[in-house]
């Protein structure tokens, strides 16, 4: 599958990211590689092979508590602007 | 002139009533200090990994069941991909093609005909934190203790024809999640959202025209006005053949203005860029925990209409009033345990505690003291409209009602011999009104019992005085 120069500008866009012409040629070639991988892994015969077993690993889900997170002093510690505990940002208006 | 149809569907976020968040500890209490309940997990930082509170998978499951949805017992969480500061990841996990329960369905009965309404998925997902905007400020402020507090979203098919359509489905969707323990479903704190597409056509047509979609409706008032707003707005368009000027776009309901206006059009829609959220495995329900669930279920809002009319012999409208809110629902059924008079409990609900709660949060009495209001007054302690006082001070006081009564000196005079002692000295000194009455002016008898309440200072129970003056004059 080929990935052009205009559809990695795009997803760039999506991303925010800026890439040069060079980046985004090298990137629409890195990514026609890995979808190409994916039709490789596509081709392989999975007829009769349960897609979702994981009797050896069971589901891990967490019990529903509420536990304070003890170094909440340091969560924000590299937050440049803070009002008391909120975090302060540049108005953003949607 | 042509006529048109609105065609609607909604999604509805909830909240689901849990104490910890989806995929880490934090409390998910409401109203904290901003930032307080947020810990690395739910802040986004680097290299931590999220792990699904078990909590979020039964109530959605459980919501699922209480909404005829067939479960998926396989299921996935994705990554949804945006940019905006509410969102500290840049993605919210969500569930994008295999959600957790899809193809459910709610009964509707608008004005006695039968709607059924079509839910097409639910999934599981986290919230986004808050956004403060300061009014006068070139600052936002961000709280993140709501991001990670696990949602539902339910969207429904586009089957709703009115605002009282959908409205009424709201209503509904909202008893059965409060009733199964699902979520608060307080729609003044957010703990219930509702995104409203709309659109129109000519009636009979089955092609389905532009959308616009409504975000972030929080009342259901707003939400039938917007709606109200919204179809007569493309309508107008359709009438006069500018139906090309109804474009697919995300709206914003401006409740001060009383209009919808223009958020964000199609051309810079999102594209999220959906992918499997590697970090967590797929959600994989053995049936028979998804059977255990569903039989946690309580009685839902349609049983207990049911039971009730049949149970307590009351009318369909008077269930409706009762069973809308559950909490009053169990206060109803509270009371008549403990006074065995449904009708006296629904009557003193539906008038005076009903009244009361359209300015108090809370039932602002105890079903002690509603049910020993109702039998003092069937004992004839009281007269009803004695009643209704002690109503009153029972609304400020936790005293016990034969307190309120003594302390108010409400009694009634029900002993026969006190009543006679007071009817006997009423007819000795009105013989005229005795001879007017043996003569057949019967309504000399009014006189003489409004003389005798008046003697007994309107404490005489008046059952017993008719009885006793009548007794006297039939002599
Ligand atoms: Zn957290």
């Amino acid at each position: 599958m080929k990935v052009t120069k205009e559809e990695v500008a795009y997803i760039a866009k999506l991303s925010n990211l800026m890439l040069t012409p060079e980046q985004a040629e090298k990137q629409a070639e890195e990514f026609s590689n890995i979808l190409n991988h994916f039709d490789t892994i596509n081709q392989e015969n999975l007829t009769g092979i349960e897609m979702y077993s994981f009797e050896d690993e069971p589901l891990r889900l967490r019990k529903d508590e509420a536990i304070p997170f003890k170094n909440s002093d340091e969560l924000y510690a590299n937050t440049k602007s803070m009002q008391e505990t909120a975090i302060k940002i540049p108005k953003v208006v949607e | 002139m042509a006529v048109y149809e609105t065609v609607i569907g909604l999604e509805i976020h909830v909240e689901l009533d849990t104490k910890s968040k989806i995929f880490c500890s934090c409390s998910t209490k409401f109203g904290a200090e901003p930032n307080k309940n947020t810990c690395p997990v739910c802040i986004g930082l680097p290299g931590v990994m999220p792990v699904l509170n078990e909590e979020v998978v039964k109530l959605a499951v459980k919501a699922g069941s209480a909404l005829n949805c067939k479960i998926n017992l396989i299921n996935k969480t994705d990554r949804k991909n945006y940019f905006y500061p509410d969102l500290p990841k840049a993605y919210q996990i969500s569930q994008f093609d295999l959600p957790i329960c899809s193809g459910g369905f709610i009964d509707l009965d608008i004005e006695d005909r039968a709607r059924k309404i079509g839910i097409t998925r639910i999934h599981i997902e986290e919230d986004a934190g808050k956004l403060i905007h300061l009014e006068d400020s070139e600052y936002t402020l961000i709280d993140y203790n709501r991001g990670g507090v696990p949602l539902i979203e339910i969207v429904t098919e586009p089957d709703m024809r009115s605002a009282d359509e959908a409205v009424a489905f709201l209503k509904k969707l909202r008893a059965i999640l409060i009733y199964s323990g699902i979520s608060d479903c307080k729609m003044e704190q957010g703990s219930m959202r509702c995104d409203v597409n709309i659109s129109v056509r000519e009636y009979g047509s089955q092609e389905l025209n532009t959308k616009v979609e409504i975000k972030n409706m929080n009342s259901l008032k707003e939400v039938h006005k917007a709606i109200l707003k919204e179809e007569n707005r493309q309508m107008q368009f359709y009438h006069y053949g500018e139906g090309h000027k109804v474009v697919q776009e995300t709206r914003r309901w401006d409740a001060s203005k009383g209009r919808t206006v223009t958020m964000r059009s199609k051309e810079d829609a999102h594209d999220y860029r959906y992918f499997p959220e590697p970090d967590l495995p797929p959600v994989i329900i053995a049936s028979e925990t998804a059977e255990a669930i569903k039989n946690t279920l309580p009685e839902l809002p349609d049983a207990k209409r049911k039971r009730m009319i049949e149970k307590y012999r009351l009318t369909e409208q008077e269930v409706d009033i009762l069973i809308e809110e559950k909490y009053v629902a169990d206060f109803y059924e509270e009371t008549v345990q403990l006074s065995n008079e449904p009708k006296e409990a629904s009557n003193w609900i539906i008038t005076e505690v009903l009244r009361v709660l359209k300015t108090e949060k809370e039932i602002p009495l105890t079903t002690r003291q509603l049910s020993d209001l109702i039998l003092e007054i069937k004992k004839g302690t009281i007269s009803r409209t004695a009643g209704k006082e002690v109503f009153e001070a029972l609304i400020t006081s936790e005293a016990s009602v034969e307190k309120i009564i003594a302390a108010k000196g409400f009694q009634q005079i029900s002993a026969k011999d006190e009543i006679e002692a007071i009817v006997d000295q009423v007819l000795s000194s009105n013989p005229q009104a005795i001879e007017d009455f043996a003569s057949g002016k019967t309504q000399s008898f009014g006189f003489l019992m409004g003389q005798c309440m008046k003697a007994s200072k309107g404490k005489g129970n008046p059952g017993v005085v008719k009885e006793i003056l009548e007794q006297k004059l039939r002599r």
